[in-house]
């Protein structure tokens, strides 16, 4: 039965932090394919061309048939056959975390594998398996049980592989626009404890300030993303309180390369979608970093909201495709830079949203709670790139599957 | 020793003795200076950025320097004629081309700023102008007119720009007060502390914008954002605004000064 | 296919070496080795030149294997072999050197396992230690073997009714019969209460289930019956050997090693059985790992061990004397060398020269090898027959 979660103890200031440490993190190449599918939820073994048969641990060929193999989506269901609880560990990672609970889970599929266990499963129970990655960001196997139990996510092994708003602090990076705003009502259903909400102007009104500010969850906080003074002066002030940033800046204007579109646009669009992000990762990534292995408040990641045409362009929104692919770009680097401070990062795809430049796409478009709604979800899940809608779903998929075709796919 | 340089001798040694004082009417280039905003799916008004370089670290050990990029329009400004539709075949009406005669010249200060405090949308009429002659005498030709609202006090509020869900809400001239200074007056142009040399409110206006409509389609100056007009007399001081020479440049910020008589 | 094991004549096994071991050594697994082949020089009189062959193991001496031992020290064999199998690799040392010695490829082999123990020695082993482990079972918490082993004990425990008392009646015998090895490196008795009170590592396993790593060497020759009376060493002979490797993969959690496939040709070619064995030298990592080769090398049936342990006295002078120098657990492991000092006791106590007390009846011995927790279970096993020939 997992414990629901209680509102952490505040810090004691004359003790020490525990430092950040990671996980072993060394992988064969093999394995570090199941973390590609690990960042999109997927659950994914190799199976033989030939034979087809799965296998684990990851190989390079089958050992039924020394057939090729692929990875494939597999059953994640599974039993559990033994367990252990390590109580004294050489690992400096788990050091800090133990009781720590492993076993051997019998695969649907065949193989057996160790894998993470949540606290509700006992030997003989059915589980789901996940592939999640661990604070190292190396791919991992996390049991859960088959039927989702009370409080699931509240269970402490799991959640040092999620990153589940509940009871932690929040900041929303641009809290004025409309994605900004329908997060802080999702972060407050998802049981968050503060949201810093970012106003590039505090002097300025926006629509939604009234309401904003009479939650008392909610605190309005100077940020301007454009004003790097800004960015550095707001993260020393309120860095050692922040848990958990989310970078809602987003500038989008119709306009294609050659025919229409300016250059200023351009030029504001990179200001917005991508130096912001650099501001924001530069002032807040080493402080949160280094209080990612804190026990009690731990800062567990760094979200990132950017447009799925990052992959491909858009022929009719050039500036914000490239500025987007630009964003990806950087978050990617910051990506693999934190994966030696055991901070998390995460990158939600986005397709159309339903607003007021985007007129003249035809739907599916998305709404500002569907974004919202997915960032909580994916946060919860602890998985680190999901997609939001139907569309972005659609060219995700394609671009995995042959990346030029899918930029060939782009119709004006 | 010629007669020219008496005065300007005099002048430097009134600047020295302080019998001649400079007051700034300029405010602070920052990050957080706000700009004129107008409807989103215009082109925006940059607000000032500034990213260091090096400030005696590894970048530039000994010295310390910025990038810093703007619009023309951002902060205390210059507007030239070229900045409005109507004034974009003047002759001259870039900043690179204005005579540089006109970067010095008086000032009148005309005070509305009991009636902008009661009401933010207040106007300044051709009637109110009339009636302000009657007391302190006419307005003499080739002057700015310093609109005096003591708005700059507003500048760090919300009160500044004053904007609400119909637009921004400050004082300016209607129509009838910018023909008059510029027809009837013969004026250099119009020296405001508010965000704009229209109203808040100009935009719905008719002509919409009159001021800059009318003042810049007559080859007339804008200067906004500035501070301090509380500290100038009504007349006899003299205002120094040089923007940058900036190839067909539209305005551009700048430093404002005042000469009076201390 | 079976095709029959040729015998084992013409071989013989001697000068059984063991070079005290070291909780930590600044010394490299070179010098251990160069030490273990001194003592050997001193026992027997041979010099490099001597050898022509040699079989080497170790976890330590990265970046050199076999090769650069033999340049490090001196060698120049006309036969070499490398075996990085742990626990393993004196059971397959003995196997390859005596073949080789039967063909004539060489006549003098010395089987050398050597490891050091610097602060960090376990922890560098173990991070390079294999692709499965460092994919699938290092980063699951434990960053070493006792994890799974715990989960192997716990599942073993579960499916054959064997308690904690049962396994630490395993440790405690090898704990009474370290006793009389001046060099093992536990020197305390151990009592039930202790073993089952001691700190938790993985449930359930606890401190005494696990042996403490340890820097040491250990050596031994295999040559013709001639040489080695030349020598003046006692010799002992080899009656059968098995190997297997990756058996039963099939299980899901291991229960059984590799031997339960072969072990009715070890005793058909050793033409012995396992109530004809006076001593057993079982790879002892874990109790668990005992108790499973006390079964699958034949002592009682698969699921009987609870039984068997309960009514048998292991210790030097009881029914079946078990790891009489305190193996692992209590002697220490020594890396590689932990591989090896099974088969050095077995010889000690077959040629009537043991470091502390002597087994009363030693002619035949059982030595038995099992490692490389490859992923999650021991893929190498092995085992040899070996019974004393002339004692000189």
């Amino acid at each position: 039965m997992t414990k629901p979660l209680t509102t952490p103890k505040k810090k004691n200031p004359l003790v020490k932090s525990e430092i950040a440490q990671v996980l072993p993190a060394i992988r064969s190449r093999a394995a570090l394919a199941m973390s590609c599918h690990a960042s999109l939820g997927n659950f994914v073994l190799q199976v033989c061309d030939d034979c087809h048969s799965s296998t684990y641990p990851p190989r390079d060929r089958c050992p039924k048939c020394w057939g090729e193999l692929k990875w494939k989506p597999q059953k994640r269901a599974g039993v559990l056959l033994a367990d252990t609880t390590i109580r004294s560990t050489n690992n400096l990672y788990f050091q800090q975390h133990i009781p720590w609970r492993i076993g051997t889970i019998l695969l649907d599929e065949g193989p057996t594998a160790f894998a993470h266990l949540h606290g509700d499963i006992k030997i003989g129970d059915e589980i789901v398996m996940n592939i999640m990655l661990d604070r190292s960001g190396a791919p991992a196997l996390f049991a859960l049980p088959r039927k989702a139990s009370l409080h699931m996510e509240d269970d402490y092994q799991y959640r040092q592989f999620t990153a589940s708003p509940k009871n932690r602090r929040v900041l929303i990076s641009d809290g004025r626009n409309k994605i900004g705003q329908a997060l802080a009502k999702e972060l407050i259903n998802g049981g968050a404890e503060t949201i810093y909400l970012g106003n590039s102007d505090m002097n300025l009104l926006f629509d939604g300030k009234e309401s904003l500010s009479q939650n008392p969850k909610i605190k309005i906080i100077p940020l301007n993303l454009l004003n790097t003074e800004s960015v550095t002066k707001t993260a020393k002030q309120y860095g050692g309180k922040i848990d958990l940033i989310i970078n809602t800046a987003y500038h989008v204007r119709p306009g294609s390369v050659a025919f229409s579109g300016k250059i200023t646009e351009l030029q504001n669009s990179l200001d917005i979608n991508v130096n912001a992000l650099s501001r924001l990762a530069k002032a807040f990534c080493p402080t949160l970093s280094s209080r990612s292995g804190d026990k009690e408040r731990p800062a567990v990641a760094f979200v990132d909201l950017v447009s799925v045409f990052s992959l491909t362009g858009h022929p009719s929104y050039a500036s914000m495709s490239a500025s987007s692919a630009a964003r990806l770009s950087l978050i990617n680097s910051l990506r693999t830079e934190m994966k030696t401070t055991g901070l998390k990062v995460y990158s939600i795809l986005f397709g159309p949203i339903d607003d007021e430049w985007h007129q003249e796409i035809l739907p599916p478009k998305i709404s500002h709670k569907q974004l919202a709604s997915t960032v909580i979800e994916s946060l919860k899940k602890g998985q680190e790139i999901s997609t939001v809608g139907n569309v972005a779903k659609d060219i995700l998929l394609r671009w995995q599957l042959d990346p030029l075709l899918a930029i060939k796919e782009m119709s004006p | 020793m010629t007669k020219n340089n008496t005065t300007l001798t005099e002048l430097a040694k009134a600047i020295s003795n302080e019998s001649v004082k400079i007051v700034d009417l300029t405010n602070t280039l920052s990050p957080d200076f706000p700009v004129i905003i107008l409807p989103p799916e215009f082109g925006q008004c940059e607000q000032f950025k500034m990213e260091t370089l090096s400030r005696y670290d590894g970048n530039g050990p000994a010295w310390y320097w910025n990038n810093i990029s703007m619009n023309e329009h951002t902060g205390t400004h210059f507007d030239a004629p070229a900045h409005w539709v109507t004034g974009k075949n003047i002759p001259n009406n870039t900043v690179e081309t204005i005579p540089v005669k006109d970067f010095v010249a008086p000032a009148v200060v005309i005070n509305i700023s009991e009636e902008a405090k009661i009401n933010p949308d207040f106007l300044l009429t051709k009637e109110y102008l009339m009636e302000w002659e009657k007391i302190h005498g006419k307005i003499p030709p080739k002057n700015w007119i310093a609109l005096r609202t003591d708005w700059y006090k507003l500048v760090g509020t919300e009160k500044y720009l004053n904007m609400h869900e119909d637009g921004a809400h400050s004082p300016g001239p209607d129509k009838s007060a910018i023909e008059f200074l510029v027809f009837e007056r013969d004026c250099l142009g119009l020296a405001v502390e508010t965000i704009g040399t229209d109203a808040g409110q100009a935009f719905d206006f008719d002509p919409p914008l009159p001021a800059h409509s009318i003042l810049h389609g007559n080859g007339r100056y804008g200067l906004q954002c500035l501070k301090n007009l509380d500290k100038l007399p009504t007349f006899g001081s003299i205002i120094i605004a040089n923007p940058l020479k900036i190839e067909q440049g539209s305005g551009s910020p700048l430093r404002v000064l005042a000469l009076v008589n201390g | 296919m079976r095709s029959t094991q040729k015998p084992y004549d013409g071989v013989s096994l001697c000068a059984p070496i063991t070079v005290p071991y070291e909780r930590f050594s600044s010394e490299t697994a070179h010098w251990w080795a160069g030490e273990a082949l001194k003592k050997l020089s001193l026992e027997t009189g041979l010099m490099p030149n001597d050898f022509d062959g040699i079989i080497f193991s170790s976890f330590s001496a990265n970046p050199d294997t076999a090769v650069g031992i033999v340049q490090h020290l001196g060698l120049c064999p006309k036969w070499m072999d490398h075996i990085p199998t742990g626990g393993a690799s004196g059971v397959m040392a003995i196997r390859r050197a005596a073949r080789a010695v039967q063909a004539g490829d060489a006549s003098i082999i010395v089987c050398l396992a050597a490891d050091t123990n610097h602060i960090d020695s376990f922890q560098k082993t173990l991070d390079n230690f294999s692709r499965f482990s460092q994919d699938a079972t290092y980063p699951y918490g434990q960053g070493g073997p006792n994890a799974t082993f715990a989960i192997m004990t716990g599942s073993y425990m579960r499916q054959f009714n064997v308690s904690r008392e049962d396994f630490g009646k395993i440790a405690i015998a090898q704990r009474a019969n370290a006793l009389s090895n001046p060099i093992a490196l536990m020197k305390k008795p151990l009592s039930i209460k202790q073993y089952i009170e001691a700190k938790p590592i993985a449930d359930p396993l606890h401190l005494f289930d696990c042996v403490m790593p340890c820097a040491g060497a250990e050596a031994f020759v295999v040559t013709t019956p001639d040489i080695a009376e030349k020598l003046g060493l006692s010799t002992v002979k080899i009656r059968g050997t098995i190997e297997r490797h990756n058996a039963f993969s099939e299980d899901t959690i291991q229960y059984r090693g590799g031997w339960a496939k072969d072990i009715d040709d070890l005793w058909t070619s050793a033409k012995c059985t396992p109530d004809k064995i006076d001593f057993a030298q079982l790879y002892d990592d874990y109790p668990l790992i005992v108790a499973m080769q006390l079964e699958d090398l034949g002592f009682c049936e698969k699921g009987k061990i609870k039984e068997f342990i309960n009514k048998t006295d292991f210790t030097i002078t009881g029914d079946l004397p078990l790891n009489t120098n305190g193996g692992q657990l209590s002697a220490g492991q020594a890396g590689a060398a932990g591989g090896y000092q099974n088969v050095t006791e077995a010889l000690r106590q077959a040629i009537k020269q043991p470091l502390g007390h002597q087994i009363p009846n030693s002619s035949i011995g059982l030595i038995s090898g099992f490692g490389m927790v490859n992923y999650d279970r021991g893929v190498c096993t092995g085992a040899v027959v070996i019974e004393a020939d002339n004692i000189r």
